[in-house]
Formats: structure tokens, C-alpha cells, sequence
């Protein structure tokens, strides 16, 4: 294709590559880029000073940095778990492996709402557990812990997602060159694995924490969405536009905007595979 | 001894990747383990490195029992087909692992990096990522990282596989010398000879899990012990032949025996190999006594490489049987393979057709042990009859019989044990060497396991008729017919000898391997051959004389006839009394008929297609034929072993 192109046969090119390209635009900018520009015109609208003034109200503040923490924390807990039960799904055969493994990748399927509702059913005061559990102590529904554990769960796939699929390419004679020259499961698993797995963990992290941060459905019904308790920033948003307060909500929302735009850019900066949702 | 493998077995399900393999491996000696895909080597090679447990067996390194060490504690260096050098630590990191494991000190582990690196020619190239090396850099990375930390033996698992062939013949040499200089102890597994030969101190040969034959490239390929290795190795001609006081018969030609070969007393029968570059071709005057086998004429004429290969036709020969270069369906004359060098003056200078005499340079025999029957038998009424009838075969085909007892339930295990004690009774002083086999579980599995287990040549089932809503022969005989290599028979009753050989060519796959078995059978036995084509329902209608027939029609039965025409020849090459018959009519039917007006004692076919099997909804003419002529029924599967 390299060889003299008629002139002719490069304009028809260019005008359908042109229009292809047209038509794209067209479609994208009233579906994704018009709704975040919204964003930040209305959270711009007061100018600097009203954006500086709403985002250091102490429930924004609040909310900002509980969702941070949960989305870090959840992270750090969904790398190790999610590695590990990657590991396991991928290099070892036992019963129930198959069922499992769709099992784990459900979170993905169901609507976050419903899985909310169904950490309540086991951990709320009426819960399988909770009955028992509650009057105890332990309490951890309408609690920053609740929310970690619905994050935890919905989050769950995406962590496995970017990792096993790297770990099911890696042949298992891999790990048996390890084996035969002596190191053990340990030190074979943090020198030889760990390191091949570096860019899935990576990107596994990062997706984690960009749906913790922005998690709505479940976080709605394990927190109860107790103002300066359990109020993460989504909840917070909505809170503030359904008291009408628009400009609040916009500021937060473009703040949480910005960082899930970060992380993305990141996420394709630094992978070299591109981010895989579900396992 | 540096490796030890003692009576080792594995076991995939029901199918022996490792059937009691026992293996000596000296210090310092390059072995290779040589065989096809599912042979089981590369089981074999995790096996001694502890990355898969033998199911039996003993496995010794340097004189300690290893079975119950993991990998870690064996201290064997493996190199892997696909190298998994790790793809994150530079060409050093990947050779130190190993030694860092092992704890030597960082000055130690530097100096021996660098020897490493110098032995396998990669000086400076310590701090590169693998990724960044070619196939063959990354191969011989690979070797020296498995052996940095002085491990005590060697394997290495098909280590060239994925090289080009031109850097694999650069990387045999350097491996090679590699070996030599450092005395290792090492076992390669290859599918490839000309690696093995290559390489090797010795050779292993594995076939389906059985260790065939150990030793020397060159032994192995002049003096095989069997004919798996005599036709596995190279290209080779191999003829049946009489030995008689020093020489050796066949057909009409007397050849003096090679002092090397074993001395008989009497008669035996035997197995003549020929490799092609022994066999000389020379002009017609220049008969030597006790090196001539006799005029032939040239076939086929080509380069191959260095070589010239010929194919020639020996008119001579007719009546022998062929075993290689495997005989072709209706071809005119037997046939043998030569190799010369193409600078040989004569033989560049001789043209296709032109009329030569053959001398045999060298020549090697190898014992007859005919052919093995397996019958089996669940200690039921019908037993008897396949007994009896298992030991007309095997007797009148110099054979050797296997009877093989299986008991599908519990309640089953005395009958069937019973049933073997009879076989004994009975036939343990016409067959000194039978062998009797109990197993309990599903027949058809059981049967394939023994068939995976040992060479056989037939197997032999009984047919009880049909029971139940079945419309087909039972599923044992179903599923072992669809499965198997091996011919089976299947009996509805005995018959007293085998005299009289039906080949039907309508039914089955459009293979050719039936008439050729069929014929193999038939001249063992001496029995006389009739080969059967029916040909449909309408063409009978049409009428038989071809002038009422389309010009369609006409060349069809011309095709028939000259496939009749081929199939007899192709019998009478091979030394059988063969007639060729036409019946008009359904196939099923028309084989009944012709079975029972000509009172055969067996009936040959192909294997029917599995889609024939079911689902027509009819009943398999295999199926009908048993019910209705009640004779022994062969059926021959597309691709079945070479047996004389």
C-alpha cells in the first residue's frame, strides 16, 4: 500500500475517512464529552473563589476524604485478595472451580443496588448474621467498614479480571523452572509470579480504586448515608442536588471527575495491556 | 548410575502414559529418550525432575530413592521446550536464580555467571532482558541457568523444538560440546532422529508409554531387536524370509546371514531388514553368491537431498510378504527401496525402466513372533466358542493367543476367573506362552487399556445377538471397533479352520487396508480369498449388459471392475489364491447370500464411518451380517499396524 497512490483514490479516501471520523464526533460529544463539560461549567459558574468556598465546607471535605479512604483501603485489601484468588483460579484444579469462577466475576452482572441489599440481609441487624452478630458489637452496616465491605465486593471482579488472565498465559512450566532449582511456593510466588503480575496488579488497582470512588448503589444501602459519618461523595452529590443545593453538588462532582480522569490516564500511560473489565 | 528408573508407571485415566518403564542412565552419559507425541518421554523427564508422580515405581538420583522428594530437593536441572526464562530479571538475574536459592555467595555466583555466560557464548550480555535475545540465545540461556547452581543430572524436554532448523543444528553442536566439557549427566527428549543420532550416547525409544529399545544410535539402527524400532529409524526394507543353516530365504533368493545374526537350529521364521542404503543396485551381470536377491526394475527415480532414492519393482519377489516400504493398494509388483549416492557412476546413468540386478550389502534379521491374538472373554457361554476359535486363528497363523477376562460387576469375577482357569486348561500346552489377564470393570476400557499396553495384532470378541431395542452389535464390540488400530473379529459362532476368506469392498470407509489385512491373514493361513463387490439396488435393475446402460453407467462398473481387478492383484502379490465376484443387489442382503452359498469361515470389512454406526436408524450391515450368516465377522479399521 506504500506504492504511488492515484490522486483521485486519495481524496475519495480522505473524504470517507473524513466523514467516518465526522460522524463519531457527532455521536460521542452529545452522549460523553457534552455531560463532563456540563460539569465544570456549572461548577466554574461562581468562579474560583465559590468553587474553593463550597469544596471546603466541612461535609465536602468529609465526604471527599471518606471516599478517598475507602477507595485506598479497598484497593489495597482487593490487590491482595484478588491476586491471590486469581493465583488460585488459575493455577490450581479442585472441585467447584468452575462454579467459583463465575461466581466471583458476578458482582460484575449484578446491579450494585442488589448486591448492597444483600450484604445488608446478611450483616443489618436483621441479617443472617447480623442477628447475632449485631447485638454483640459488631456492627458493621451504616459504618465506614460496611461501605469497604460492599466496595470490596463490588470491586471484587475487576481486580481478578486484570490479573488472571495475565496468570493463565503464564504456562505453569514457569513456576516449575523455579521449582526444580530449588526455590520454594513462597519465594517462587513473590520473586518469579509476583513480578510477571506487576502491570495486572497495576491496572487492577487503579480500576478498583476509580469504581470505589464513584461506587453509588450499594454504598446507598449499606452506609445510610449519615451526614459527616458515612457520607461518601457520591452520596453526598446527590444529597446536595436533591436539597437543590446544584452548585455543591457540581463542585464535588467535578473534583471527583478530575481524579477519575487522572487515574484513567494513568491506567493508560503505565499498563501495556489495556484495562480488562471482568475476568 | 546417575539416574535410576525402576518398573515406573503413570497413569492418565485409564490410558498408561508410563507402562513399567526401567532405565539405567550412566554418569556423564547424553541419553535421549526418543519418540512420537503421546509416547509419554516428556512424562517420563517431569517424572525423574519431581514435577509429576509416578503412580509406580522407583526413581533413583546418584543411588538415593527420590520419589517422595519435590523438585526443590532433587537437584536436577531442567530446561523446558519453551525455555520460561523469566521475563522480568536480566539474562544474569535468570542464570543466578538458581544459585541464590542455593545461597552461594555473591563473588561465587559472578564468576560462575560469567564462566556461563562464556561457555554458551553470551559474554556481556549479562544485564540484557531475555526479550531481547533471539530463539537460540535464549535457549542456551536457559541451559545455563539450569545448570549454574552444578545440579546433578541434566533434562531437558524437546530443548530445540522451537528453533529453525539451521540455528538447531548450530545449537546441537555447541549443546553438545557443552555437555562434554562439563561431564553433566543428561537426559534430552526429542521426537526428532536426526537430533537423536545427532546427540546420543544411547537411545531409549518410547512407543505409548513402553521403553522398545535402549542403545547405541548405531546398534539401534542396524540391529534392532524389533520391528517398532526397525521401521521407526530410518527408512528400511523389511521382508519375511526363512533362516536356514546361516542363510536366509526369501522367495527364491538365498542370502548368507551376517555372523552377528542369530544362529538357529532347523528352520525359523523371521523378519529381513534391508536399510535402503544396503541394498545396491548393480547391472545385470555381477551376481554375487549369497548377496543377490535378484532382477528388478528401476520404478522411480529421484533426489532427495544428498541421496538418490530409487524405487524398484521386483517381479521376483511375488508371493513374499512386504512388511515395508508398506505395500500399496493394487500395485503391480512388489516393491523395495534404494538409496545410493548420486556420483556412483551406474546407477546416475540407469533410466526408469531399465532392468537391474539387486545385491544386499548387509543385511539383519529379527525373530517372528506372529501375530497376537487378544480374545476376550467374560466367562459366559460364549467364551468356549472364542476360546476355540482364538486357537484356530492363533495356531494356524503361528500366533500367539492372550485371553483377557473381564468381570463388568462384582458379582461377574468368578465367572470370568473361571473362565480363564478353562483357557489354561485347555490350551497351555498347544500355546506354551499363553497369557492369561483378569480385570473388572467396563469391558470396552478395559479391552482399549490392554491394546494401549501391548502390541496386538487382532482382537477377538463373541457376539451374543441382538437383545433389547439394540440395533447394533453391542457396544463393547461398537466402541472398540470405532476405537481401535486393531482389526477385530467378532464371533457369533466357531468354525473348525479357516479355509475359505470372504473381503467385502462395498461396506466400510474407501480405505484399502481391509483387503490388504484380509490378504495378510489368508496367506498365513493358506486359506483361498474371494473378493466381493455388490453394487446397488437400480444398477441391478438396469440389467447386466452394458449396452442397456447409460455411458455413466458403464464406466462406473468399468471403475468396479478395475478396483476387483487392482484388489485380486494386489492378493495375489502377497501370495494368496484370490477370486473376484460381483453380486447385483443391497449390499447387507447380497453379502448374507454370498456368505452363506459359499460357506466362509470369515468375513472381512472395513470399519464403517461412525456416522454409519447410528442414526440411520436402519441396522448396520456389520450388525445384520453376524445375525444372518452367522460367521466370524472381521472388521478392519482404516489405519490398522502392519502385522505378518
Amino acid at each position: 500500500m506504500t506504492g504511488e497512490r492515484s490522486p483521485a483514490a486519495g481524496r475519495r479516501k480522505t473524504l470517507t475517512h473524513r466523514i467516518t471520523i465526522g460522524v463519531l464526533w457527532a455521536i460521542l460529544t452529545p452522549l460523553l464529552i457534552l455531560p463532563l463539560v456540563a460539569i465544570f461549567v456549572f461548577a466554574g459558574r461562581g468562579g474560583w473563589s465559590s468553587f474553593w468556598r463550597t469544596i471546603s465546607l466541612p461535609d465536602a471535605q468529609f465526604a471527599l476524604r471518606l471516599s478517598l479512604w475507602i477507595a485506598l483501603w479497598t484497593s489495597v485489601a482487593n490487590a491482595a485478595i484478588g491476586t491471590f484468588s486469581a493465583y488460585v483460579l488459575s493455577k490450581h484444579r479442585f472441585r467447584g472451580r468452575g462454579p467459583l469462577t463465575i461466581l466471583v466475576n458476578l458482582p460484575v452482572a449484578i446491579p450494585t443496588v442488589v448486591m448492597g441489599t444483600s450484604l445488608l440481609l446478611l450483616w443489618g441487624p436483621i441479617g443472617l448474621l447480623g442477628r447475632y452478630l449485631v447485638p454483640l458489637g459488631f456492627r458493621p452496616m451504616f459504618a465506614p467498614f460496611g461501605i469497604f465491605l460492599a466496595h470490596l465486593l463490588v470491586t471484587f471482579p475487576y481486580m481478578l479480571g486484570a490479573v488472571k488472565p495475565v496468570l493463565d498465559e503464564l504456562e505453569i512450566t514457569y513456576e516449575e523452572a523455579a521449582y526444580t532449582m530449588g526455590a520454594g511456593r513462597a519465594r517462587t510466588f513473590f520473586y518469579v509470579i509476583l513480578p510477571a503480575l506487576k502491570g495486572g496488579i497495576f491496572s487492577g488497582t487503579l480500576l478498583t480504586f476509580a469504581h470505589s470512588l464513584g461506587e453509588f448503589g450499594a454504598t446507598a444501602m449499606v452506609s445510610g448515608n449519615l451526614r459527616m459519618k458515612t457520607q461518601t461523595a457520591p452520596l453526598f452529590i446527590f444529597a446536595q442536588f436533591e436539597a437543590g443545593q446544584i452548585e455543591i453538588a457540581n463542585a464535588v462532582a467535578a473534583v471527583l471527575a478530575v481524579l477519575s480522569f487522572t487515574i484513567f490516564v494513568f491506567l493508560l500511560r503505565f499498563t501495556r495491556n489495556p484495562a480488562r473489565e471482568g475476568a | 548410575m546417575s539416574i535410576v528408573l525402576d518398573h515406573v508407571s503413570k497413569w492418565f485415566g485409564s490410558h498408561a502414559a508410563l507402562d513399567e518403564v526401567s532405565l539405567e542412565v550412566s554418569d556423564g552419559e547424553l541419553f535421549v529418550l526418543l519418540g512420537g507425541s503421546g509416547s509419554g518421554k516428556s512424562t517420563a523427564l517431569r517424572i525423574i525432575a519431581g514435577l509429576t508422580r509416578p503412580d509406580d515405581g522407583r526413581i533413583l538420583l546418584q543411588g538415593t530413592r527420590v520419589d517422595d522428594l519435590p523438585p526443590q530437593k532433587r537437584g536436577v536441572g531442567f530446561v523446558f521446550q519453551n525455555y520460561s526464562l523469566f521475563r522480568h530479571m536480566t539474562v544474569g538475574k535468570n542464570i543466578e536464580f538458581g544459585m541464590r536459592v542455593h545461597r552461594v555467595d555473591e563473588r561465587e555466583r559472578i564468576r560462575r555467571r560469567e564462566e556461563l555466560l562464556n561457555l554458551i557464548g553470551l559474554d556481556g550480555m549479562s544485564d540484557i532482558l531475555p526479550e531481547h535475545l533471539s530463539g537460540g540465545q535464549q535457549q542456551r540461556v536457559a541451559v545455563a541457568r539450569a545448570l549454574a547452581y552444578r545440579p546433578s543430572v541434566l533434562l531437558m524436554d524437546e530443548p530445540f523444538g522451537a528453533l529453525d532448523a539451521l540455528t538447531r543444528a548450530q545449537i546441537r553442536q555447541s549443546m553438545r560440546e557443552i555437555q562434554q566439557k562439563l561431564k553433566v549427566t543428561t537426559i534430552l527428549v526429542t521426537h526428532d532422529q536426526e537430533e537423536a543420532f545427532d546427540l546420543a550416547d544411547r537411545i531409549g525409544i518410547l512407543d505409548r508409554g513402553h521403553l522398545v529399545e535402549v542403545g547405541p544410535p548405531h546398534a539401534l539402527y542396524r540391529r534392532p531387536k524389533t520391528e517398532y524400532v526397525a521401521t521407526f529409524l530410518g527408512a528400511a526394507n523389511l521382508l519375511m524370509g526363512d533362516v536356514r543353516e546361516g542363510q536366509v530365504q526369501i522367495g527364491d533368493a538365498v542370502l548368507t546371514l551376517p555372523p552377528e545374526a542369530p544362529q538357529v537350529k532347523g528352520s525359523m521364521e523371521v523378519k529381513v531388514l534391508i536399510r535402503p542404503e544396503d541394498l545396491e543396485i548393480s547391472s545385470r551381470e555381477g551376481r554375487i553368491e549369497g548377496k543377490t536377491l535378484g532382477l528388478g526394475r528401476i520404478r522411480e527415480k529421484f533426489h532427495a537431498g544428498p541421496i538418490l532414492r530409487l524405487k524398484v519393482g521386483m517381479p521376483s519377489l511375488e508371493g513374499v510378504p512386504i512388511l515395508r516400504p508398506e505395500p500399496t493398494y493394487g500395485q503391480a509388483e512388489p516393491t523395495l527401496i534404494s538409496h545410493a549416492l548420486p556420483e556412483s557412476g551406474e546407477v546416475a546413468s540407469l533410466e526408469t525402466g531399465s532392468e537391474v540386478l539387486l545385491l544386499v550389502r548387509n543385511l539383519h534379521v529379527i525373530p517372528h513372533e506372529g501375530i497376537s491374538i487378544l480374545v476376550c472373554i467374560d466367562g459366559s457361554d460364549l467364551s468356549r466358542r472364542c476360546l476355540d476359535f482364538g486357537a484356530v486363528v492363533a495356531s494356524q497363523m503361528h500366533g500367539r493367543m492372550v485371553v483377557l477376562g473381564v468381570a463388568e460387576k462384582p458379582n461377574e469375577e468368578t465367572r470370568a476367573r473361571e473362565g480363564l482357569s478353562l483357557a489354561t486348561q485347555l490350551f497351555s500346552e498347544q500355546f506354551p506362552n499363553l497369557k492369561t489377564r483378569f480385570r473388572t470393570g467396563n469391558a470396552a476400557d478395559r479391552i482399549l487399556q490392554e491394546l494401549d499396553r501391548e502390541e496386538y495384532g487382532m482382537i477377538l470378541l463373541g457376539y451374543r445377538g441382538r437383545h433389547g431395542p439394540a440395533r447394533s452389535i453391542g457396544s463393547t464390540a461398537e466402541r472398540i471397533t470405532m476405537l481401535s488400530r486393531v482389526p477385530v473379529l467378532i464371533l457369533p459362532e466357531a468354525r473348525p479352520s479357516l479355509r475359505r476368506i470372504l473381503i467385502c469392498m462395498a461396506t466400510g470407509a474407501s480405505s484399502r487396508s481391509d483387503v490388504i489385512f484380509a490378504g495378510r491373514v489368508a496367506e498365513r493361513v493358506g486359506a483361498a480369498a474371494t473378493l466381493l463387490h455388490v453394487s446397488g439396488g437400480d444398477e441391478a435393475e438396469a440389467g447386466a449388459e452394458p449396452a442397456d446402460s447409460g455411458g455413466v453407467r458403464y464406466h462406473l462398473r468399468e471403475l468396479i471392475t478395475e478396483r476387483l481387478v487392482r484388489g485380486v492383484r494386489t492378493l495375489k502379490l502377497m501370495g494368496v489364491n484370490a477370486q473376484m465376484k460381483v453380486r447385483h443387489g443391497l449390499p447387507p442382503e447380497e453379502i448374507v447370500e454370498e456368505a452363506l452359498s459359499g460357506d466362509y469361515d470369515l468375513i472381512a470389512m472395513g470399519a464403517p464411518d461412525p456416522p454409519r454406526w447410528r442414526g440411520t436408524g436402519r441396522q448396520s450391515i456389520i450388525d445384520f451380517v453376524l445375525e444372518k450368516a452367522r460367521q466370524p465377522v472381521l472388521i478392519v479399521p482404516a489405519a490398522s499396524p502392519s502385522e505378518g
